[in-house]
């Protein structure tokens, strides 16, 4: 091998202990990224389950022209592109436009209502399909067993409690790994809206390897934890 | 004759844009069980989800001990005073005895009272070594003594069958059977019942009601309706030619 290419594979494993030595010694820039990303994302995911799984139970049920449509938008909404979400909400948050007056541009705020509206459709769409998924008899059963309206609702929903859990994940997962909206909302301050992916796109800029990959490791650890949640929780509800 | 306990007076029921039920007078004693008998596509489901409340009439009243579904009754109350089982098990998530306690738990009742009364009905129905197993790993035979269980734990003034046994091998059902017409006569509800099987009703029903097309063709004993068909349509849809021979 040439020297430059032992040069360059000599950085990178240095960058990857100095990363892994980042999150170990608690670097107080790094752990403060992390908690930003994990609290605008868990809020973002969060607030789409409280207005999402009660809309998708509604479409899921409900018999209204145009039901198609808005089942054909939630499925688009799968691939929004985050970045066009990132220029919409960067334009309505202009300080003279419709949500002008909410003073949120480049606020955790801003971040959080761009990864409630790309985590929504997510919610909505897996919500419907789990909802699908129910034998229909199993309403009437419940009805027939003297359950009141929220009796109901709370016993579907514990039916479904896993595609729930994996919707939550989808949902979290696609917006805590995105940056184009996050860098457009956000502006990527420190201690503010800084946050893994808006970090990682900096530092690998600036040419800080380690800290751009010690960010990664995060990310990938985040998505390891996410699936590895789904599979316990798979295989404990397989038995029941 | 006694008056009957429920008592539905011209109901009648519109499915995916057709009749599916005619106008229909329909009522049963507490007491007594009554089969629904028919073929495929005759309206005995819809009869059964209808009686049940589980369906909107479009016309007609349903009374059960005199009072009137959807006047003096609301919804919720009715189905508090009626059971129902189906073909399929229909089980929620969890172990034997969370389904069976499920009605009791509905209706507010405490966890020591629904352990009382839900015991005796395991054991009735041979699944009380089960309580603790979860659904999903029931044989069929199994769900269904569970979804019965779950029934019957209500103690029910009505209790209504959807073919509850269609779904199980030939041994199970000959034993379930068995089972339950002993259950049906200590337990002295009223039961309506539909079958597609005309041995099974006369093992359980002291009346088997004839429906074809939405509308109710005969009423009377299994004996008097596989032996005495009034019309054409009805021996043809009993075979009762072949029974007689």
């Amino acid at each position: 091998m040439e020297p430059d290419a032992w040069s360059y594979w000599a950085e990178i494993g240095q960058g990857f202990v100095d990363a892994v030595l980042l999150l170990v010694t608690g670097d107080p820039e790094t752990w403060s990224i992390i908690r930003q990303s994990l609290l605008i994302s868990v809020s973002a995911t969060l607030a789409s389950m409280v207005l999402g799984v009660p809309l998708g139970a509604w479409i899921a049920n409900a018999k209204f022209p145009g039901r198609g449509v808005v089942l054909a938008i939630c499925n688009t909404g799968f691939g929004l592109p985050p970045v066009v979400i990132g220029l919409i909400f960067s334009i309505l948050l202009l300080r003279h436009g419709p949500l002008g007056a909410l003073n949120l541009r480049f606020t955790p705020g801003a971040m959080i209502i761009g990864q409630f509206i790309l985590s929504l459709p997510i919610i909505i769409g897996l919500t419907v399909v789990a909802l699908q998924q129910l034998n229909p008899k199993l309403q009437l059963q419940i009805k027939a067993l003297g359950a009141s309206r929220w009796q109901t609702l709370w016993l579907l929903g514990r039916e479904i409690r896993l595609p729930l859990l994996v919707a939550y994940m989808a949902g979290f997962g696609a917006v805590v790994s995105e940056v184009g909206a996050s860098q457009m909302l956000g502006g990527n301050l420190p201690g503010s809206t800084r946050v893994l992916t808006t970090a990682i796109v900096m530092e690998t800029g600036m040419g800080h390897y380690d800290r751009a990959m010690a960010y990664g490791i995060v990310l990938l650890l985040l998505v390891a934890l996410v699936v590895g949640l789904l599979s316990w929780v798979q295989h404990s509800d397989g038995h029941r | 004759m006694n008056e009957a306990f429920l008592q539905a007076s011209g109901i009648s029921v519109h499915r995916n844009g057709r009749l599916a039920l005619q106008p229909t007078d329909f009522g049963v004693r507490t007491g007594e069980t009554v089969g629904i008998y028919g073929p495929n596509g005759a309206g005995k489901t819809t009869l059964l989800l209808a009686l049940a409340g589980l369906l909107p009439l479009t016309s007609g009243t349903i009374q059960i001990g005199g009072r009137v579904l959807g006047r003096d009754l609301s919804s919720l109350a009715y189905h508090r005073r009626i059971a129902a089982v189906f073909q399929e098990p229909l089980l929620l998530r969890g172990t034997v005895f969370h389904n069976a306690q499920l009605g009791l738990a509905l209706r507010g009742i405490d966890r020591t009272e629904r352990e009382a009364r839900v015991q005796p009905v395991l054991q009735q129905l041979k699944i009380a070594h089960l309580a603790d197993r979860p659904i999903g790993m029931l044989s069929g035979g199994e769900a269904q003594r569970t979804s019965l269980a779950r029934a019957l734990v209500l103690d029910p003034e009505v209790l209504f069958l959807d073919e509850p046994f269609a779904a199980l091998d030939q041994p199970t059902r000959r034993r379930l059977t068995q089972e339950f017409a002993e259950l049906l006569h200590v337990r002295k509800m009223a039961t309506v019942f539909v079958t597609h099987d005309l041995a099974e009703a006369s093992a359980l029903c002291n009346r088997c009601v004839i429906l074809d097309a939405g509308s109710i063709l005969q009423d009377g004993s299994p004996a008097e309706v596989l032996e005495r068909p009034q019309t054409r349509r009805v021996a043809e849809i009993t075979g009762a030619g072949e029974h007689l021979s």
